[in-house]
């Protein structure tokens, strides 16, 4: 029997250490919707997509909207998981969709162009009915480029081809009549640019129009005065300033306002691309955008989107850029809000061309982020990239 | 052809019984100890639980389809020690290497219909998983001869020590590797992907031949993996780069493997002196 004891002993502490392990191995259930990557599918060789924007649906999925083909419009809805639930191309008398999907008491509409009689629409979508209708139009707004939400208005960027000039218009919360308008001059005909533009066939300009927080001044991207300039309008849409891009090559992709006359920015001149997280911008001036101050990012490619929201990650708040690099990657890179203090940065994709469309914060903390993926060096699809909670703090800790 | 096949089972089982009740010795090896070397071949087939995939579309089928048990061999070599409570019941531990793998094969179309081009895209993934596993199991040796069959089965501790992937891929979508358009990605490694330890349920049926000296055995054995195999966490972490260049995430399973091997055995103490094997005539007379 004594002999036995140091076998017995041997054996008890593996099964306790069996058991151990067991229990260590019992942690939090990870669930399927905090990452993922999805492609989504088309056998179609000849379909050509653009991503424009995505936004969450009341189920916790997702909406997005793309071009294909040119200017023609998809919208794909995922569930929460990125899974694609369905799809619907609108009829080609729908064209020119433009960036962003707009929420509205639990629908999403869009903003998009007559392909004869060049007007707009506001489109809803009905995710009962997989598809979308017409909620309204604006036979007086031609050529629309951009649409931003503000809460209590929605502002439209347009071309005004009968006069050379870029169009501001306010639309009611509702969505269905015209506020108020203000425009500024371009003094020369850039409608080769606009159709090369919305056709996807030459250039894509970085259209945009965002609201100051104190809601005193609308500041646009877009054409004016012989150059792609960022405009200030005050709130009753009359031409307030100007930063002054470099003629058609040099201009702001993008502003953030922070408030107090502080802007997150990202601004390009010809292939050179900058970011100031932490500008100040004096929106009564009259100047050029060379001349604010910022960081060369000699990796970015200025001729993809550049977008910048504000994130909280931790409690704390970060001015976010989604770029694509020159080497066709996803790049985050994470500013300290209000100042320029770069806290960390992340790369997504390396192995297949990848270029930036949209991003927002998820209500897990994460970040989905809408991106165009070419797949097998050929097809260009839409794919969407969750990035979870934990990789957002690794990436600022 | 019936008739040959019982014929063969009981010509079999005549030739088991003169092994097992024809034989001069009987094994009385109560309290004593063994240390064996182990080695042999493994066959793996993972039960898939979910299934994830990096391209998604509403209207076509994108599953992976999983190689057979048959197709996905592996190997195992390790140390045995084990220790007799009586003539019958032991109990048996092992520290083995054992290198599982899985294989699965995708593929991929896209037609252009106004260009009149087509292109597919077939891919073979190859899988590999090297464990340390930490078998702990009862033995119940049925019969007292020379030749003991026996039953056993217990719990397996596998610790990941290393995991790899390969993917071949061509453009001609047959279920085959084309060898003249066959190309391969890198071997990367996939431990981030895989989970570190994993808990089985294992069990089998073995044979062991006892001598003097050497015990050799020959045994088969079935492993269940309790825990899932792979680290859901990093599913798309993309940590290897196939994500989205080969549209290829994993499916999370459990990994039934079986195993056939042989043992060479010695008695830690030696067998004359400790008088293992003794004359059946010799014993009945004691």
């Amino acid at each position: 029997m004594k002999n036995n004891l140091p076998h017995t002993f041997a054996f008890n502490l593996l099964f306790l250490l069996a058991f151990g392990l067991v229990f260590l191995s019992c942690k939090k259930e990870f669930e399927p919707k905090e990452s993922f990557i999805k492609v989504y599918n088309d056998n179609n060789g000849n379909r050509n997509y653009f991503p424009l924007s995505i936004q969450r649906t009341n189920d916790n999925g997702y909406l997005t909207l793309s071009a294909y083909n040119g200017w023609k419009i998809h919208l794909l809805k995922t569930d929460a998981v990125g899974d694609m639930l369905w799809e619907f191309d609108l009829p080609s008398k729908y064209v020119n969709a433009v960036p962003n999907l707009i929420e509205r008491n639990g629908n999403l509409y869009f903003v998009c162009m007559d392909a004869v009689g060049l007007f707009t629409y506001v489109m809803q979508v009905d995710e009962n009915g997989k598809n979308a209708v017409e909620f309204q139009q604006f036979t007086d707004l031609k050529y629309p480029l951009y649409a931003a939400d503000a809460g209590d208005a929605v502002y439209i960027q347009n071309y005004i081809r009968s006069s050379f000039r870029t169009g501001i218009y306010k639309i009611s919360s509702t969505l269905d009549q015209i506020k108020n308008s203000g425009n500024v001059q371009i003094f020369t005909d850039v409608e080769d640019k606009i159709v090369d533009h919305l056709s996807y066939t030459g250039k894509r300009f970085p259209f945009f129009v965002s609201v100051t927080p104190e809601k005193d001044y609308v500041v646009l991207s877009g054409f004016n005065n012989y150059s792609f300039s960022t405009v200030f309008m005050d709130a009753n849409l009359d031409f307030s300033g100007v930063y002054n891009g470099a003629a058609f090559d040099g201009g702001m992709n993008a502003i953030l306002p922070l408030g107090a006359n502080k802007y997150s920015l990202a601004r390009f001149s010809f292939a050179n691309q900058y970011f100031n997280p932490n500008a100040t911008l004096s929106p009564t001036t009259i100047d050029i955008a060379e001349s604010i101050p910022a960081t060369g990012k000699v990796e970015i490619d200025a001729s993809s989107p550049i977008l910048i929201k504000n994130i909280s990650i931790n409690s704390s708040d970060y001015s976010v850029y989604l770029s694509t690099t020159k080497s066709n990657q996803l790049l985050l890179s994470f500013y300290e809000k209000g100042t320029s203090v770069l806290k960390g940065s992340k790369y997504l994709g390396e192995s297949v061309p990848l270029k930036a469309a949209d991003f927002h914060q998820t209500q897990d903390g994460g970040l989905i982020i809408l991106t165009r993926v070419t797949l097998m060096g050929s097809f260009n699809r839409i794919a969407t990239i969750k990035v979870k909670k934990e990789e957002l703090e690794a990436s600022v800790d | 052809m019936i008739l040959s096949t019982k014929l063969s089972v009981v010509l079999l089982l005549s030739a088991l019984s003169q092994f097992t009740y024809g034989q001069n010795y009987s094994v009385h090896n109560k309290n004593k100890s063994y240390l064996s070397l182990i080695g042999g071949v493994n066959f793996s087939l993972p039960k898939i639980t979910d299934r994830y995939s990096v391209l998604t579309s509403n209207s076509t089928r994108l599953e992976k389809d999983y190689d057979n048990i048959i197709e996905n061999p592996g190997a195992q070599f390790g140390i045995r020690y084990s220790f007799n409570l009586t003539n019958s019941i032991s109990l048996v531990g092992d520290v083995a290497y054992q290198s599982v793998g899985f294989k699965y094969f995708t593929n991929y179309s896209w037609t252009d219909t106004v260009n009149k081009q087509e292109f597919n895209r077939e891919m073979h993934h190859v899988q590999k998983i090297s464990y340390f596993t930490v078998p702990l199991q009862a033995r119940w040796e049925i019969t007292n001869g020379q030749l003991k069959p026996y039953i056993q089965g217990g719990v397996s501790l596998d610790f990941r020590h290393q995991a790899k992937k390969i993917i071949h891929y061509d453009n001609t979508i047959d279920g085959e590797e084309t060898d003249n358009e066959l190309a391969s990605s890198a071997e990367v490694s996939i431990k981030e992907n895989t989970r570190k330890f994993n808990l089985g349920l294992t069990g089998g049926v073995g044979l062991n031949y006892y001598t003097k000296y050497v015990t050799f055995g020959l045994e088969g054995n079935v492993k269940y993996g309790l825990f899932k195999v792979i680290s859901d966490e990093n599913r798309y972490s993309d940590l290897n780069g196939f994500a989205l260049k080969y549209l290829d995430v994993f499916d999370q399973f459990k990994m039934v493997v079986l195993n056939v091997q042989l043992s060479v055995s010695v008695p830690l103490n030696n067998s004359i002196s400790t008088n293992i094997l003794r004359r059946k005539k010799y014993y009945k007379r004691r």
